[in-house]
């Protein structure tokens, strides 16, 4: 018995080990984007990158001083969060109903709520900002709001489906017999149990709607840009700005940390459906 | 043990309902939102429409679609899509299942080891897009360096004729493994306990408990991260335009990539109408494929 | 003790004085315009541009517009790939959001054919909208306009050019006993002499597809005295001897003496490669690259910079370099169109353009380029001034792009057909062939 405990010590070191590994692999080019941020004008530049270099905070504060920057980063937690909120208010019950009700041409239903996230952005643009624009949308975090609850409404329901098919019948049967009503049962037993779902199904959420360049660039300006859209801007004509690009980035990273660090905390482990059952 | 409730099921379908009102409000939404642009680009297709001359827009019938698929430029963009998008996903379902699997196991700082690996996926590709491609400079770049340093060959990367799609799924798969390891791990974290504990109990090897729990349990979640990702995957734009812009020559010009030069720069709103069209209908199919495979809906209760 | 703070005060506002009348009185400001900046009060505009030097400095100073004029603008500008995109998708839709935009010189024809632009010279000529004795229209150099004049109509006002000049390394040009080439041949020979990897390539230029590489390309080939497309007939000539010969001069300099990875260089890996010391030769992009490269906090090069007009091809006398503009346009749906021509003739005016020129060198009337201003601004680059300006007048009379509303796939078919010429997948006469036929398809021509 002590030498299986030894072993599985082992392998959980060697899992931490690992992935480790991986994260430092797969942070490389954050961690140059996090020290080219901290660079002056000419350590931006220099190529080779210099890895040794006196830090500097002045690309930090040319973006915080820049009113477009702050103007977009508010758009941004607006755009994100309303969203965000909108698609778990109307994506849940809805992936509830195709999951655990059946009805007729329910396989179609299912099939067409999935396609409507196939359609190419590129391909959608002029559609859009013609519907936008004969309702005097364009331009407004509105259109925004609208257009990232629409791509992100079928990753929520299909997400959704498969973490509400891992929760046994049984639980629900249950609950009712107990003289739960079906919506009852949702909200006592189906979200609950599927909070893992819903806080992947919110980073990702969150993360598509923050990360949205193409329908942003178009259907925003003035004052409904959002970050990428000014972040984008460092790119300039005839110079790319790589100290307030990367500010730029590395400032946005940061809410996006703040909310999957926060919802993270309340991933549960190995539910225990017995337990709950008795 | 697995449709045990159908009873129950069948007592709850009798109040549809209530169905109606869970999904009506979704409904509703994406109709509004998404069938017009579908029905635009299908209405597209079908006329001679230069955005110049809205004017002398007239019925073409399918001369678009034939005009497509008589088309060499079309079949490469189509098979270099699939070289992208299948390379591309696999490994990342690989990595996202092995990544997940590992968080599995109990160790210090998990959830902050798990919240750093998501930040490929966080940070702006319009700002990584540039980042990767200083990188990749056959000359300059810090990857070549590093390679020539312990003692390997650098690689053209995006600047060769064959290694830029491979290069190109390099930053995809660092861009969207996250992707699958978030969903994976939370899916493996919400697990039953059950069937592990019974497992141990009967001696079984980790191979045997991965094959015959792991996998089965969590095949719905699998699949479903299998196909939003293959969806993106096809729909990639801005790290592949940023980065090589189609190039060298056509050797990265996806179909997606295609119909955003055929729309702004031919301005040719039909022809790329017909693109959009045949994307949808190529994409559905192997979502259709590869749901059939994976049995998603065939396990729902009929 | 208030004596001298007295002397001090005089002393400083005297100097102040001094800078001012350096800066700003070169050219009468819009006080001078004998026109009512007023008529158009409490109107407001939109205008869409595409990011650059000019644009931040405009808008910046646009407040003096607002309070000249009463009227509210606001200015939206986009990265250039944004740019096009945002701007065509709202032209189009018939109900534009836009009353001015920044005009490409490659797109005018197709945004007229569009019937999208407002002609400009009822505006130019109306005494009550301009004074043309304080505006001097004449002052910019033709070929700037010839892009823009379509059957006759005046549809643009330059605002910021794009002007291809030559930069060379004079250290290391000096210590291989080098002189400025004179010709191709020489430049060509020079660069495979300094061609010295690691340390530095011989030569830098834009390879990259959909990063405007048609642009330098397009002035190589009218120095061996090609034409994309025929002037007259918009027949394109891309198999003709001449346009062969500046292609394979193009992509023979960076086989020879390039960088590792060429294919992919864009003005910024060119750029940034020449600024830090990498490479001998810039051999053809814009001009406003000195503010770059003369920039000690960004550059490496500072002073070691040689500024030059392309050198002619071996034979001779041919067309020169690539030049051209961004312009002012106007929304023909636009509803406020007359306070749209009062921020255009703002915005260009001698006043302005001297001091957004003397800021960010985007310097487009010849008065500026003769401006003792300018000269006070960049003592230490005379050559720069000269070759920008000879460079600028050149090509007067001589816009060698294609004037079809087709020009964005053309542009396209030639930058991927130059990365495949180039990886040696294609020879460069199949190649010119291969353009020369998928150009004939796309213009629908036999």
């Amino acid at each position: 018995m002590r030498s299986w405990k030894g072993i599985e010590i082992l392998k959980n070191r060697i899992a931490f080990i690992v992935v480790l590994a991986i994260v430092i692999i797969m942070l490389f080019p954050i961690i140059w984007m996090v020290t080219t941020s901290f660079k002056n004008s000419v350590d931006s530049m220099s190529i080779p990158p210099k890895w040794f270099f006196q830090p500097t905070t002045e690309n930090y504060e040319s973006i915080l001083k820049n009113q477009d920057f702050i103007n977009a980063f508010k758009n941004s937690l607006l755009v994100a969060g309303i969203s965000l909120a909108i698609v778990l208010i109307i994506g849940l019950p809805g992936a509830y109903a195709l999951e655990r009700f059946n009805f007729k041409r329910k396989k179609d239903l299912a099939f067409w709520i999935l396609s409507t996230r196939m359609a190419p952005p590129i391909g959608v643009l002029l559609p859009f900002y013609l519907m936008f624009r004969r309702f005097n949308l364009t331009d407004t975090r509105i259109s925004l709001i609208l257009m990232h609850i629409t791509i992100n409404l079928a990753l929520t329901i299909w997400v959704m489906r498969g973490f509400f098919r891992e929760i046994p019948y049984e639980l629900e049967e249950s609950a009712q017999i107990d003289g739960c009503s079906t919506l009852g049962s949702f909200f006592k037993i189906i979200l609950p149990l599927s909070i893992n779902g819903i806080i992947s199904t919110a980073i990702l959420g969150f993360i598509f709607s923050w990360n949205d360049f193409i329908f942003a660039s178009v259907l925003a300006g003035g004052n409904s840009r959002t970050l990428p859209v000014v972040v984008a801007r460092f790119i300039g004509y005839y110079e790319i700005k790589w100290g307030e690009l990367s500010a730029g980035g590395v400032v946005a990273i940061i809410p996006a940390i703040i909310f999957i660090g926060f919802v993270q905390k309340y991933l549960v482990r190995g539910l225990t459906f017995g337990a709950l059952k008795e | 043990m697995k449709h045990e409730g159908k009873g129950m099921i069948k007592k709850i379908s009798q109040r549809r309902k209530i169905v109606y009102y869970l999904l009506l409000p979704s409904i509703i939404t994406l109709i509004i939102f998404t069938l017009f642009p579908f029905f635009y680009n299908l209405w597209a297709s079908v006329q001679n429409y230069d955005l110049i001359y809205p004017n002398q827009r007239h019925f073409i019938g399918i001369n678009n679609f034939i005009k497509a698929i008589t088309n060499e430029e079309f079949w490469s963009t189509l098979k270099t899509t699939l070289y992208f998008s299948g390379l591309g996903v696999i490994l990342q379902l690989l990595i996202g299942l092995g990544v997940g699997l590992l968080f599995g196991r109990e160790f210090k700082g998990k959830n902050i080891l798990r919240t750093l690996l998501i930040l490929p996926m966080v940070a702006m590709p319009v700002a990584t897009a540039y980042i990767w491609r200083i990188m990749f400079s056959p000359s300059l770049g810090i990857i070549n360096y590093i390679l020539q340093k312990i003692g390997l060959q650098g690689s053209e990367w995006i600047a060769g004729y064959n290694s830029v799609i491979p290069s190109l799924v390099v930053v995809d798969t660092w861009q969207w493994s996250p992707f699958m390891i978030l969903i994976i791990s939370s899916g493996l974290m919400s697990l039953p306990k059950e069937p592990y504990e019974a497992a141990k109990i009967e001696g079984a090897t980790g191979f045997q408990t991965l094959k015959n729990i792991t996998l089965p349990l969590l095949k719905p979640i699998l699949s479903i991260a299998f196909v939003f990702r293959l969806i993106d995957s096809f729909r990639t734009f801005d790290i592949i335009y940023s980065l090589t812009g189609g190039g060298p020559g056509h050797a990265s010009e996806t179909l997606n990539i295609n119909i955003y030069l055929n729309a702004f720069r031919n301005l040719d709103i039909g022809y790329s109408g017909a693109l959009v069209i045949i994307f949808l209908f190529i994409i559905n199919i192997i979502t259709m494929f590869v749901i059939r495979r994976t049995g998603f809906e065939e396990s729902i209760l009929k | 003790m208030k004596k001298s703070f007295l002397t001090i005060i005089i002393s400083l506002s005297m100097v102040v004085l001094f800078t001012l009348s350096v800066f700003s009185a070169e050219f009468p400001g819009p006080d001078a315009a004998n026109i009512d900046w007023n008529q158009a009060n409490g109107q407001s505009i939109r205008v869409m541009a595409c990011s650059r030097d000019a644009i931040t400095y405009l808008k910046n100073i646009v407040p003096e517009f607002e309070k000249l004029t009463g009227i509210k603008v606001a200015i939206d500008d986009y990265p250039e790939a944004e740019f096009f995109r945002k701007i065509i998708i709202d032209l189009s839709s018939g109900n534009p959001v836009s009353d001015v935009f920044m005009l490409s010189h490659a797109y005018s024809t197709m945004y007229e054919a569009g019937g999208w632009l407002e002609p400009l010279e009822p505006y130019l000529e109306n005494s009550s909208l301009t004074d043309k004795v304080w505006y001097d229209f004449e002052d910019y150099p033709a070929g700037s306009l010839s892009a823009v004049v379509i059957n006759g109509k005046l549809y643009g006002i330059p605002i910021a050019p794009d002007t291809q000049i030559v930069f060379y390394r004079k250290d290391l040009f000096e210590e291989a006993g080098l002189l400025n080439p004179k010709n191709m041949d020489e430049l060509y020979d020079a660069a495979v002499k300094l061609n010295n990897p690691p340390n530095h390539a011989g030569v830098v230029l834009r390879l990259a597809r959909g990063a405007g590489t048609h642009w330098p390309w397009n002035g190589y080939i009218q120095n061996y005295g090609g034409s994309w497309l025929n002037t007259e007939t918009k027949r394109p000539e891309l198999d003709t001897p001449q346009v062969i010969a500046g292609t394979e001069m193009y992509l023979k300099l960076l086989k020879d003496a390039g960088p590792a990875g060429a294919v992919n260089y864009s003005w910024y890996e060119a750029s940034s490669d020449f600024a830090q010391g990498k490479a001998a030769i810039f051999a053809g992009d814009a001009n406003i690259f000195m503010s770059l490269f003369e920039d000690p906090s960004r550059s490496q090069v500072s002073g070691k910079v040689a500024y030059a007009v392309l050198p002619p091809a071996p034979d001779g006398n041919h067309a020169p370099a690539a030049g051209t503009a961004w312009h002012w346009g106007m929304s023909s749906a636009s509803k406020s169109k007359e306070a749209g021509w009062l921020f255009i003739q703002w915005a260009t005016s001698k006043d302005i353009a001297l001091r957004l020129g003397v800021d960010t060198t985007e310097i487009m009337r010849n008065s500026i380029w003769q401006s003792e201003t300018l000269k006070n601004k960049y003592p230490t680059v005379p050559d720069w001034i000269e070759a920008s300006s000879a460079t600028m007048n050149q090509f007067s009379g001589l816009y060698r792009f294609p004037r079809v509303k087709e020009f964005g796939p053309l542009a396209d078919i030639v930058e991927a057909l130059l990365q495949e010429m180039f990886l040696g997948q294609i020879s460069v006469a199949d190649g010119m062939a291969k353009a020369q036929a998928q150009t004939l398809e796309a213009m629908k021509m036999e």
